[in-house]
Formats: C-alpha cells, sequence, structure tokens
C-alpha cells in the first residue's frame, strides 16, 4: 500500500460538523439538504466551499459559496444521479485561485470524505460498520476496504434479500463478527500501520478506540515494531467476545450431536 | 433483437454457462435465456440493439450510449440484470476462443456487473466502457485512453484509473492520461500498462497524492500535465494524442 503524505496541513472537517440529507421531491429526483459548521476552523472567510457527491464514474458539485457566507445553491437536485442509491459526498474548502501568487493551483484547506448521507428524518449516530448490499452471488458477505473511507459490511442482496438483517442474526454475531474485527484491526494496525488514539474523526482512530476500550482489553495498541501487536489484537478480540456474549449465544444455537 | 433484463433464473443459467466453459464439457451457447419469459424480462420502454461486433470499447460504448440516453429507461446503469443480458448477447465477440479453440470467461464481474463495488463495477464489459463514455459525454473523446482498447481486454490503463473515482470523473486527469498514452491513431503507447516509470500505474499514485493538496476538479488539463515529474517527459514529448 502506498501511504500518501499531508505536508499542506489541509485539515479534516468533523463528521460532526456536516449534515448532509436526501429528500426526494415530486419528480423523484433525489435533492440535497446540507448543514455546515465551519466557524471553529479558521480558514480565510473568501475560501470557497463545496459540496461533491459521487457515484462510480457519475460526480457533481454544488458550488455553496464561502467560508464567510455559506450560501446553499437554489438548486440542489443530484441530476447526475437518477437516485441516492449508493451515493456519498465529500465536502471540500478550496482556496480563492491565485490565492498565494502566481500560477499554483488552488488548494484544498480542508475536506471532509466518504460522508453517508442520512434519509429525512434519520438521526441515529452512524454506524462503525456500515452496511450495503453486494452484488456479488457466490459469497454470502464481504468485508471491503475502500481507499477512502471505513471498512464496509457488504451482504449478497442476490442470497439474503433482507440483507439488512443478516448481521443481526445469532448465527452471523457468532461466526462472522469476532473474525471482522480481528480482520479490521489487522488491516489498521498492520496493514496501514495506524495507532493513533488522538485524531477522533478518523474512521482508524474510532476502531482502534472502540478495541481499546473494551472491557479486559489491553489498552492502547503497541506501534508496529514495539510489541506484539498480534497479541494485541487477539486481546482485543477476546475482550470482544466476552463482552458480546458470543460463547453463550453460540451455545443457543448451536446442539452437539449426542 | 428487443433488449431485456436477465431476472434471477436467466443470471443463474446464464452464471453456470460460463462457469462450464472452464470445464471439458461447456455447454452450449444458452441463446434462449435472451428472450424465454422465464429467464429474461422486457424493459419500460423498447430498445432494439444488433448483433455485430465493435473494434474497440470507444464504437461498443457510444452505440449504447446513443441507445439508451434519452430512451426514457431510468437509471439503466443500476440495472444489472440488463447488463448482464447485453453480454451474454454479444458474448462472441466479448470472449473470442484462443488458439487453443477455448473460451475463457475471466471473473464474473467481467459478464455480470458488482453495480454496488467500487473496485468491480467498471470490470464489466460492457457497463465499464458505457459508465466512462457517459461521464464524459461532453467531449468522449477525452476518455479515449480507457476506450481505445479491444471490448474484451480492457487492459491496465484502466484498471489504474476507472478503479479511482476521483481520477476517472475529473476531465483533467482523463483528458491527460489521453495526452499521455494515446498515439494520433488512438492506439495505446507503448509503456502505459505495466509498472514503469511514466506508467498509468505511476500516473494514478502520483495524482492521489495531488488530490491530497489540489482541487482537481478546478485543474485544467494543461496544468496537470505541467505538474508532473520527469518520469513522464517521455510521453508529454508526441503530442498527437489524436484529440
Amino acid at each position: 500500500m502506498i501511504r500518501r503524505l499531508n505536508y499542506t496541513g489541509r485539515r479534516r472537517i468533523r463528521r460532526d460538523d456536516i449534515g448532509i440529507r436526501i429528500r426526494s421531491d415530486g419528480d423523484g429526483v433525489p435533492s440535497v439538504d446540507a448543514t455546515l459548521l465551519l466557524a471553529g476552523y479558521r480558514l480565510p472567510a473568501d475560501a470557497r466551499v463545496f459540496i461533491e457527491a459521487y457515484r462510480q464514474t457519475a460526480w457533481q458539485r454544488l458550488d455553496y459559496g464561502t467560508v464567510g457566507e455559506i450560501r446553499p445553491p437554489t438548486d440542489r437536485r443530484l441530476i447526475a444521479f437518477g437516485s441516492a442509491e449508493g451515493v456519498l459526498f465529500r465536502v471540500k474548502v478550496v482556496e480563492v485561485p491565485g490565492a498565494a501568487g502566481g500560477n499554483r493551483p488552488a488548494r484544498i484547506l480542508a475536506h471532509a470524505e466518504s460522508i453517508r448521507p442520512r434519509v429525512a428524518e434519520e438521526h441515529e449516530r452512524p454506524s462503525l460498520l456500515p452496511i450495503d448490499p453486494g452484488d456479488f452471488r457466490d459469497e454470502v458477505w464481504r468485508l471491503e476496504f475502500d481507499e477512502s473511507g471505513p471498512p464496509v459490511l457488504k451482504v449478497s442482496r442476490h442470497l439474503v434479500p433482507d440483507w439488512r438483517s443478516l448481521p443481526g442474526t445469532r448465527e452471523f454475531m457468532t461466526l462472522a463478527l469476532p473474525e471482522i474485527l480481528r480482520s479490521i484491526l489487522k488491516h489498521i494496525v498492520l496493514v496501514e500501520k495506524h495507532t493513533d488514539l488522538d485524531d477522533v474523526e478518523n474512521w482508524r482512530t474510532q476502531w482502534l478506540r472502540f478495541a481499546a476500550g473494551l472491557p479486559g482489553a489491553a489498552g492502547a495498541p503497541p506501534r508496529p515494531g514495539d510489541g506484539d501487536v498480534e497479541q494485541w489484537i487477539d486481546d482485543a478480540v477476546a475482550a470482544f467476545c466476552r463482552k458480546a456474549q458470543i460463547a453463550g449465544r453460540f451455545r443457543q444455537w448451536w446442539r452437539l450431536e449426542e | 433483437m428487443e433488449l431485456r433484463r436477465l431476472n434471477e433464473e436467466g443470471t443463474r443459467r446464464m452464471e453456470a454457462f460460463l462457469d462450464s466453459l472452464t470445464t471439458e464439457t461447456p455447454e452450449p451457447y444458452p441463446e434462449s435465456l435472451l428472450t424465454d419469459p422465464a429467464t429474461s424480462a422486457a424493459l419500460e420502454v423498447r430498445i432494439e440493439v444488433e448483433r455485430r461486433s465493435f473494434p474497440r470499447r470507444f464504437e461498443l460504448a457510444q452505440y449504447l450510449y446513443n441507445r439508451l440516453s434519452g430512451s426514457g429507461l431510468r437509471e439503466p446503469e443500476r440495472d444489472d440484470g440488463l447488463w448482464a443480458w447485453l453480454a451474454l448477447f454479444w458474448f462472441d465477440p466479448l470472449c473470442p476462443p484462443g488458439t487453443d479453440r477455448r473460451r475463457r470467461p475471466g471473473e464474473r464481474a467481467r459478464w455480470i456487473p458488482e453495480i454496488g463495488s467500487a473496485r468491480r463495477y467498471y470490470r464489466h464489459l460492457i457497463l465499464g466502457p458505457y459508465l466512462i463514455y457517459a461521464a464524459h459525454s461532453d467531449d468522449p473523446l477525452r476518455a479515449m485512453c480507457l476506450l481505445c482498447q479491444a471490448v474484451h481486454v480492457p487492459g491496465d490503463v484502466v484498471e489504474q484509473i476507472a478503479a479511482r473515482p476521483q481520477l476517472v470523473t475529473s476531465r483533467a486527469v482523463v483528458g491527460a492520461a489521453t495526452r499521455l498514452y494515446c498515439n494520433g491513431d488512438r492506439s495505446l503507447r507503448r509503456g502505459a500498462g505495466g509498472k514503469g516509470p511514466g506508467s498509468a500505474r505511476r500516473l494514478g499514485d502520483v495524482i492521489m497524492q495531488f488530490e491530497r493538496t489540489f482541487d482537481l476538479h478546478a485543474l485544467t488539463e494543461s496544468e496537470l500535465l505541467r505538474m508532473l515529474p520527469p518520469e513522464f517527459d517521455r510521453f508529454k514529448t508526441d503530442r498527437s494524442s489524436g484529440r
């Protein structure tokens, strides 16, 4: 994996400061309502604010004015998309072209990526592990890591038409969830070598804080090379299993042959 | 023939056909799946398609874009049964036999699209070029580096650019890639694929680093080309990219 460096001081906008909701008007074209709280980031008042919707090769930018004067566009319909299904958003704050003089392209001053919109009236806290329908037909589920966002649990919509319900079943919880947690922690600590517990807006940090905060877990993860990372992951998974009562739930449905 | 969509049963039987091609007892081409009401369904609008071959992904995408856009069909790009039907309909040019006369269909996503997977949707042999063409329909020649390949061999340049939404949706990135990697006759230049200096793989990595800093969608092709490091100079020298 290629590590990408951020030398520019680009700031990450907290999810709590972004609210993106989708509503559908009479014509069936989805439309965006967004609230942005950017006052605390000390960004230039004249910096441009954009919200971008994207899915596959479709992309649409909405101009939300400037940091000093957030002004939603009158037409906020997602005309590049026939429906809001699978559409993600990013927020970008971009310096005014030519702000630094010369011909340098406009820099991104602050951003937030892979934002899942909420449908109108939905208020619950975003899940640490989003669940999406998958188009595959040979596997029941997959854990997918994306370059720009948190891991997503995908469940085959062909094999499980009621795909949202699968992760809540006792069979899935007991057989799959501990290994899913192990895979995610391995990816974060061993592949991406991320051990930071302070950057609470980072999905990796959120997972590490979840694991470190489990009763009986071993606290903060060791840095790769400083300790037994594999053991820390095993301890975290064991702590998760105790907290979720995986063994007891398993015994409820598993019957040993007489 | 009238374009239809495969249903679950049709898709399942198409999968069985594809699987059989890797065995010693390949099944015959299941033509009837295309029209049998038990395996396919009519669309909401009537669209005619012809059984024909296409020299490149570009002509395939153009042909379909001209038929689907403005047809009244709602979100055809989300209709996996439609794309599976088309892949089966054009199976012969999409899966030509090798020198040993065997057909090798490759991974399932080439035939039945995984529309919800950002890592696989573009691998479909028909939906992939269609989406790229549609995204650059204001100037499709801009995307020639992603559409100049034979319909059954998308290749490495497509894999490197189309797999990253930030890149494939950017006019500057796609236009710059075409300028770098397409010859005047709109074929791909030697060295565009692979891992070498200046390759499309390196272009993807370098631009993803730029993307951390700059607003890619505000850049022009020329600005982006000027920002590239010297390893790309050998591709910049010949400007006869056919655009």
